[in-house]
């Protein structure tokens, strides 16, 4: 622990050092203020999920890296739209735990979801889902370009799912709590769990 | 990510090694389209499989050695963590250096998924699916050899060690050699059989891969062994390594 905090000391000195050198360059300092130095320059831990390099699609039909996730806590399951009852489960046992972090004051969680269905769920589709199901700001639910980041996703959460058809899948109910770093600190199986109890990973 | 260009140059110098070493040997066989039943335990109706390339032996430990080299991510002493187990290539002396007992042509076993996934992406490879992998298994051998009895006689056997050469036995109709009776190989949905009855429908799996596959061994041995490979893949975690599991690869046709 004290090296780290020595560790984030250099860093944050380095920081400081960063935007005084930046001062004349407006673009460049707000691009730096924007990211902590600890986020872009710490290594990864071993045990970081986000060491996986997959690409994820945004609504939008951004791409963006399974690491960009780093920087806050994450509460992530998968998912897909034509899914009639266990994802609407998965997502509601999410919601619950929304509101009573919420409850707690605790309100810089990142509530992710992965689609298995990358074929079927184009971001378009996806955005209308998330509209209809009202999630809120602090939800992303992406979708990918082939089956290759959502199978390896699912790998490292335990998840297994496999297509039974045009219209479904068989797939596990969990979800998992992913610290800051990407570390995963808590799991839940299951729907009959009380998501409630997934707060206590979660630090404020 | 930062420099856009870079997947491609290792594309493109991999793909040149690859071409430039035929010596690598691992030739790639044309699996023509086709269909095969499942065993009965999951699903009696036929599955369509396309055509698509598959390594002809499961990949060797000289050729686990060329991709170390170029990738020491992968190597025994730096690989992370959350993508292999500590007993990842347990057998090797070094990182650079397979156990000389086993041979340059045995299948690399104690691998993991991550670790066999990485190694087809840097020929511009993949695993096959479980689908392809069934399909192809199901073939007949060339020889008189009956595919069952020689299935069911290694899984009753205790697993061999130093593991035999690749090659040695008799090929498939489709000129595939090995899938049976050497190693155990990873697919790349291995994960898509349900053991852990985590909802309701995996539950109904369950009693299909359990009930059914005790059933249906006393009626067709070969869908008992084809039971075992199924079991074994949902027993399989992805950063597990294992001493009689490797892997070989496929490529999409186009």
């Amino acid at each position: 622990m004290k090296v780290l905090k020595i560790m984030l000391g250099i860093l944050s000195f380095n920081l400081v050092a960063g935007i005084a050198l930046a001062k004349e360059d407006h673009h460049h300092h707000q691009e730096k203020a924007a990211t902590p130095a600890a986020e872009s320059v710490k290594p990864l831990k071993d045990e970081s999920i986000y060491n996986l390099k997959s690409e994820l699609l945004t609504v939008d039909g951004k791409k963006i890296s399974l690491e960009s996730l780093k920087g806050q806590p994450v509460v992530i399951s998968m998912a897909y739209t034509s899914c009639a009852y266990a994802c609407p489960l998965i997502i509601s046992h999410m919601q619950q735990l929304e509101k009573e972090l919420d409850k707690k004051g605790v309100r810089n969680v990142h509530f992710v979801l992965v689609s298995f269905d990358p074929k079927k769920d184009t971001p378009p589709v996806i955005k209308k889902y998330v509209e209809k199901r009202k999630l809120s700001k602090n939800w992303d639910f992406y979708t990918a370009e082939s089956d290759k980041s959502p199978r390896e996703i699912a790998t490292l959460l335990g998840i297994k799912y496999k297509k039974i058809d045009e219209m479904d899948y068989d797939h596990s109910f969990i979800i998992t709590v992913l610290d800051s770093e990407g570390v995963i600190k808590g799991q839940q199986s299951g729907a009959d769990k009380d998501p409630k109890e997934l707060a206590k990973f979660i630090k404020n | 990510m930062k420099n856009p260009k870079r997947p491609l140059m290792l594309a493109v110098l991999a793909l040149g090694v690859f071409m430039s070493l035929p010596s690598w040997g691992n030739g790639m066989i044309l699996i023509p389209a086709g269909s095969f039943r499942m065993p009965a335990f999951l699903d009696k109706t036929p599955r369509k499989v396309n055509s698509f390339y598959l390594d002809k032996h499961p990949v060797t430990n000289a050729e686990y050695l060329s991709f170390v080299e170029q990738h020491p991510e992968w190597h025994k002493s730096s690989v992370k963590k959350i993508f292999a187990d500590a007993n990842y290539l347990e057998y090797w002396s070094g990182d650079l250096d397979f156990d000389k007992t086993s041979g340059a042509s045995s299948p690399v076993v104690r691998v993991s998924w991550y670790a066999a996934r990485a190694y087809c992406a840097s020929l511009g490879k993949r695993l096959p699916v479980i689908d392809e992998w069934e399909y192809v298994g199901q073939m007949p051998f060339k020889d008189k050899n009956d595919l069952k009895t020689v299935i069911l006689e290694w899984y009753g056997q205790s697993s061999e060690w130093p593991l035999p050469s690749v090659m040695k036995r008799s090929a498939n109709t489709a000129g595939i050699y090995d899938q049976h009776g050497v190693i155990w190989e990873w697919v790349e949905d291995f994960n898509s059989s349900m053991v852990t009855g985590e909802s309701r429908a995996d539950a109904a799996l369950d009693r299909n891969l359990f009930c059914g596959g005790g059933a249906s061994s006393a009626a067709d041995p070969s869908d008992y062994a084809a039971f075992m490979r199924y079991a074994f893949r949902s027993s399989l975690q992805a950063k597990y390594t294992v001493k009689n599991l490797g892997f070989r690869c496929a490529k999409d046709k186009d």
